[in-house]
């Protein structure tokens, strides 16, 4: 449900390290979200959306027994999620492409390289209150678009009514 | 399926059967007007100011614990595998730069990258290149004042040794190509 006043915004953290939950935890307080859920892996954080219905996520990526990615794809997926549409923001130290792009094709909203700084932080929670983005859902995904860019950019391949391939010059 | 509560609120199929719910149709966090608010709030320089307050307040327990990562670290260099040396790194990486530990957090950051790109058959990393990588996170978590002077440069030419380390690795693991057939060869003259 929208919410009237950000103050009333409830937000879930997820990682391993208590340092970093701890840290987060601090820095949303000081945004004004006063209600602040930590777990320390994908499976506790799953059961605290469930109890306590955060309005978004925070979460690292390696965690064991369950990572980021597969708590994504919980939240994303699950028959049983509490909520599919919830923003989650991936804060991690992998910035590798293949766990970039295994984050984004979980479902991830935003991404947010390891070290953070307050600037950082600030601008992807911002991005996600701001511009909320469009849902997919195909047999295989359920989650953010991942198109961030529409118009010329895209190459291909053509899977929307309002894509087209760009002119082709005949010499 | 998630979202099908949506189905009839503004989708739009797609030719290859999915659909996409559009940003008006999910759930907000907030109103438009309150979102705009918060944002700028974000953006402002009196909540960077506040956030850099409250990661300063924590710079001393933050150190701390880089320093017993780097600890573990050293301890899991002499073990088997790169399970536990992996993880140690990977925390390093990731409060260091938070501790203004940055060129430890860097040289961390190496370290994982070094691992990531060890091909899969290879289980044991090269020995000096972890002992030289090690040393030098503990050296400039340990006395950041030196790493400010001198840990660019060492980071750089770790740089250059896990680049040729890992060139001679992949050449050592790649497939042999047999040679040509006799049948194929030019004649001999």
């Amino acid at each position: 449900m929208t919410k009237a006043h950000f103050d009333d915004l409830k937000a879930l953290v997820v990682d391993d390290n208590a340092h970093m939950r701890e840290l987060l935890h601090a820095l949303l307080n000081v945004l004004g979200i006063r209600e602040v859920v930590e777990a320390a892996d994908g499976e506790a954080g799953y059961a605290a959306l469930a109890q306590y219905q955060p309005d978004f996520i925070l979460t690292d990526l390696a965690m064991q027994p369950v990572d980021g990615i597969e708590f994504t794809r919980r939240v994303r997926l699950s028959p049983d999620t509490p909520n599919p549409f919830v923003p989650i923001i991936m804060v991690s130290g992998h910035t590798e492409r293949n766990r970039v792009e295994a984050a984004r094709d979980a479902g991830v909203t935003e991404m947010l390289a390891k070290p953070i700084t307050t600037q950082s932080l600030f601008a992807r929670i911002a991005e996600i209150v701001e511009h909320p983005r469009a849902f997919v859902r195909c047999d295989s995904y359920f989650g953010p678009d991942r198109r961030r860019r529409h118009g010329d950019s895209h190459s291909g391949p053509w899977l929307r009514f309002d894509d087209s391939a760009p002119d082709v010059v005949t010499i | 399926m998630p979202g099908e509560r949506n189905q009839d609120a503004g989708e739009r199929l797609l030719p290859n059967g999915a659909a996409i719910i559009a940003a008006e149709n999910c759930p907000a966090l907030l109103t438009p007007a309150e979102a705009r608010h918060f944002a700028a709030l974000l953006r402002s320089e009196a909540a960077r100011m506040r956030g850099e307050n409250i990661v300063a307040a924590r710079k001393q327990s933050l150190t701390e614990a880089v320093l017993g990562e780097v600890s573990g670290l050293e301890h899991a260099k002499d073990q088997s595998g790169t399970k536990h040396l992996y993880a140690h790194a990977h925390e390093i990486r990731g409060l260091a730069g938070m501790a203004g530990l940055s060129t430890a957090g860097r040289i961390a950051n190496d370290l994982c990258q070094y691992l990531d790109a060890l091909p899969a058959d290879i289980t044991l990393p090269d020995p000096m290149t972890v002992e030289l990588h090690v040393r030098a996170i503990g050296r400039a978590a340990r006395a950041p004042w030196e790493a400010e002077d001198v840990g660019t440069a060492v980071a750089e030419t770790l740089n250059r040794l896990v680049a040729r380390n890992l060139t001679q690795t992949r050449s050592a693991v790649e497939p042999v190509h047999d040679a040509p057939p006799e049948a194929a060869k030019p004649d001999a003259p």
